[in-house]
């Protein structure tokens, strides 16, 4: 009979959903501190992340929260998200997630092909602004997301709800 | 053949002139309204107003029966990303590049650009070429 074999089976489960899944902090690069990278550097770090931020300007940093960067778990790193060196430089290579968040799209799929292709980031997410064009960012395995897209579908549903 | 350049600035504008020259239908995309207003007084109405990675804008330019595309921006994130766009989803057979970051060229290729002008290389090639008689001169 293999009726108690099953029920050890089936509490063996019950248990170990009970200790919920296991969270392991990800390593994230964002390109791009403007308002969106700063934000979003500031929530993952929020949730235990450990956070490098990539930006020409430095003064773009000071959207950054000082206590964060101050227990290094956000790092900002002066450099060009376009160059490899300087992606390398912000460890892209040991990264779990690259996001692309500059402001502008053309140079967010740049850098985010350079981390797919190149560096071989595990994940990479590219922010751009407007609609895709067309389907080629799937194509060439970009997970693009776009602002517009986002702002107006939300819109819709409020508006429809 | 139908040839669309992305850029009407000094290397758009001479490459159209030569494509006409030569029998070719060309059409230039320039941002720029001043840089259109020269082309058109140059060249005459080849030129139109956009943003090249626009979609609307390359429609417009009647990239879909396009036998070549150029992309002669001074970006080389522009200039990939029209590439791109160009080859992939338009179906242009044959996609041309400047690129301005000698280690962009290879990513270039890789993601499908035909030909790739690296203009800081060419530079630096001539420069060498040009200034090793005033080194041997010196000897």
């Amino acid at each position: 009979m293999l009726d108690s074999e099953e029920t050890n089976n089936s509490t063996r489960e019950i248990e170990s959903s009970r200790r919920g899944p296991i969270y392991r902090a990800r390593r994230v690069l964002i390109v791009g501190c403007g308002e969106t990278g700063a934000a979003l550097a500031t929530r993952l770090s929020d949730s235990g992340n450990i956070i490098k931020v990539l930006d020409l300007d430095p003064a773009s940093f000071e959207l950054l929260p000082p206590r964060r960067i101050e227990t290094t778990r956000i790092v900002p790193v002066v450099g060009d998200g376009t160059r490899e060196g300087d992606l390398r430089r912000a460890s892209a290579h040991e990264v779990d997630v690259m996001i692309a968040t500059t402001g502008t799209s053309p140079i967010n799929i740049l850098a985010s092909q350079i981390g797919l292709h190149i560096i071989r980031v595990p994940k990479v997410l590219c922010l751009i602004e407007e609609e895709p064009i067309m389907e080629i960012y799937r194509s060439l395995g970009i997970h693009v997301i776009s602002r517009l897209h986002l702002t107006v579908s939300t819109l819709f549903e409020e508006t429809m709800s | 053949m139908y040839v669309v350049i992305l850029g009407a600035g000094r290397i758009g504008v001479r490459l159209a002139r030569w494509m006409l020259d030569s029998g070719s239908e060309v059409t230039l995309i320039e941002l720029n309204r001043r840089r259109l207003e020269i082309v058109k007084q140059s060249l005459g109405e080849v030129a139109i107003q956009g943003d090249g990675c626009s979609s609307l804008v390359l429609g417009e330019a009647g990239l879909s029966r396009a036998d070549i595309f150029v992309a002669t921006t001074g970006a080389d994130d522009v200039n990939l990303l029209t590439c791109q766009v160009a080859k992939h989803h338009y179906g242009v057979e044959k996609t041309i590049s400047i690129v301005y970051l000698p280690e962009h060229e290879d990513l270039f290729k890789m993601l499908g650009v035909d030909m790739t002008i690296n203009i800081t290389n060419l530079a630096i090639e001539c420069l060498e070429t040009g200034m090793a008689d005033l080194f041997a001169e010196e000897v």
